[in-house]
């Protein structure tokens, strides 16, 4: 049943898939990742409770098809509505009471909600009666609004104010993740098209010294992916190691066989915002770079020109960028889940997908296609883990950093997940004592 | 020879009185020995009940510290009431048809279910699907 009392039908599964999967949107949202991936042609009624899914081709992406938002089902006459909805009526152990655009949204328990025999998550019903999301976006007010009671649990940025918090007696969990921060480069033109400059570029820097100097309060990130069962967690092992005059010699190679001299001359794109790459790098790689024969320009622009490029609103600045920073809430992520669809395959083929880098590898596009037709777990697995080796070996991006999602929380409340920003908790075990 | 035996005897009388004197002395440092024994034998005594008692009292703390070490029960969860969570950036809608991922699916899950999840070691479950083939 939904919230409403309308019982949940195989009519509104159709519907909800169907739409979903029609939907073309921003990559920065659920759908827009999933939408050009998710090879449905139709979806059949076989009975009031069950539906068949008709497949474009063969894919093993069907499970991720089948879980988490992208199989989000609400009720039929909803899905189909032109007008924005910030109140979809669901199933879950929580209903929408209210959303304030830029101010809160309201959750009110639904106190005979069907999950209390669930395995894993949603088990419910849930404890508290509501919960309210605040959006306050200065962090001493966020701090000032715990440390007085006002609000419970909050987010926080900076790991100085988490150790404040834990010593004025707080719960807090710090946790990395929630930013992945790439360099991503742009494979399409000279010089950055050649693997040995992009490898230069890599060894120039000592990332395992630098990271921690110059980006306080990051996490070094060896790895752009996500590890699952199917990728190899010592991949980053891959990744060229630290050697000045070796990079030095690739640079020169790659400038004579162009017939170039040096220094060769790129261009990194990127706006300053608290927390980004380019508040804290930029400065450092010209340095360092030089000495490898590499001058780089810095250019910036505003922060919401950054982001529209980043969700496919625009097309980013192919014909001068050469490297471009490159954030993420969650890493690259073979099958399942996230999977490696979103690249959609190495040439660049992804009309919104993430190949922001242009990166074209015919041997990873053979690959990669043979993964769409192989539904073999352990097959999978071996093709997943070669394609991650030439990632590593080829780097059309190098991973830098990654944030930390932190929280500070009321010593009197329990329950509260550290991974309830992700994409499947559930706040159902989160209670208060009063 | 009367001189002679009286000089034995003086000698024999001599020795016995030094054998005595010996043994006197042998015999108060015996005793003395015995009672610095039954000295050293009382403190031993005594320390072995001071170490006796020293032990009953940390027994005594051993558990007075599990008892403080022991977690207390955990308590009951309370159903009821607010919880006030504060963030720093917010989704522009809770459509499930354009959904943001960082601030909008957290909100969003708690409401709208899919048909099947993964657990946090990949198994797919089912959630609102009862099954599939």
């Amino acid at each position: 049943m939904f919230h409403n009392g309308k019982e949940l039908t195989a009519d509104d599964v159709k519907t909800c898939l169907e739409v979903q999967s029609k939907i073309i949107s921003v990559s920065s949202t659920v759908m827009g990742t999933y939408s050009a991936n998710f090879p449905i042609k139709m979806v059949e009624k076989l009975s009031k409770y069950s539906v068949k899914v008709y497949l474009k081709s063969a894919t093993p992406f069907i499970q991720d098809l089948a879980t988490w938002m992208t199989s989000m089902i609400w009720p039929a006459e909803e899905v189909v509505q032109n007008t924005t909805f910030n109140n979809p009526t669901g199933t879950g152990p929580y209903k929408i009471k209210e959303f304030i655009s830029g101010v809160s949204v309201t959750l009110e328990r639904v106190p005979h909600y069907w999950g209390e025999n669930m395995t894993g998550y949603w088990v419910g019903p849930a404890y508290m009666q509501t919960i309210i999301f605040k959006y306050i976006p200065e962090e001493t007010t966020r701090m000032a609004e715990l440390e007085t009671g006002a609000s419970d649990i909050t987010t926080i940025a900076q790991i100085s104010n988490i150790n404040i918090l834990k010593d004025e007696g707080f719960q807090t969990i710090v946790k990395t993740g929630g930013s992945y921060q790439n360099l991503a480069f742009n494979c399409r033109n000279w010089p950055m098209n050649d693997t040995r400059f992009r490898r230069a570029l890599y060894m120039a820097v000592d990332w395992e010294k630098i990271v921690p100097l110059v980006c306080p309060g990051y996490e070094r990130l060896t790895d752009v992916l996500e590890l699952t069962p199917y990728s190899n967690p010592a991949a980053a092992a891959f990744l060229p190691t630290y050697d000045l005059e070796a990079a030095k010699s690739l640079v020169e190679q790659v400038a004579a066989d162009a017939g170039k001299t040096l220094p060769i001359t790129i261009t990194l794109y990127d706006a300053i915002t608290p927390g980004s790459m380019a508040e804290y790098l930029p400065d450092v790689l010209i340095s360092l770079w030089a000495k490898i024969g590499v001058q780089l320009n810095v250019r910036m622009i505003d922060p919401g020109s950054v982001r529209a490029v980043r969700s496919g609103n625009i097309k980013p600045p192919g014909e001068y960028w050469d490297i471009f920073c490159l954030y993420g809430e969650f890493r690259l992520v073979f099958n399942p889940r996230f999977c490696w669809i979103p690249f959609n395959n190495a040439s660049g083929l992804a009309k919104d997908g993430m190949n922001y880098m242009g990166y074209n590898n015919a041997e990873m596009n053979n690959l990669t296609a043979q993964s769409l037709q192989t539904v073999d777990t352990a097959a999978l697995k071996t093709i997943y883990q070669k394609i991650q080796r030439i990632w590593y070996e080829e780097l059309p991006m190098i991973p830098v950093f990654s944030g930390r999602a932190q929280w500070a929380i009321n010593p009197k409340v329990h329950g509260f997940n550290e991974a309830w920003d992700r994409s499947t908790c559930s706040l159902t075990n989160v209670w208060k004592e009063t | 020879m009367a001189a002679e035996v009286s000089r034995i005897e003086i000698a024999l009388v001599v020795l016995v009185i030094i054998s005595l004197v010996l043994s006197g002395s042998t015999l108060f440092y015996a005793t003395d020995t015995l009672n610095r024994l039954s000295d050293v034998s009382r403190s031993m005594s005594t320390s072995f009940s001071s170490l006796s008692q020293s032990v009953t009292v940390l027994t005594q703390a051993v558990a007075n510290l599990s008892e403080a070490v022991t977690p207390p029960p955990p308590p009951t969860p309370e159903v009821g009431g607010t919880l006030t969570i504060a963030i720093s950036g917010m989704a522009p809608n809770l459509d499930p048809r354009n959904i943001e991922v960082r601030w909008g699916v957290p909100m969003l899950i708690q409401c709208v279910q899919p048909l099947f999840a993964y657990t946090p070691d990949w198994v797919l479950v089912p959630v609102l699907a009862e099954s599939y083939q």
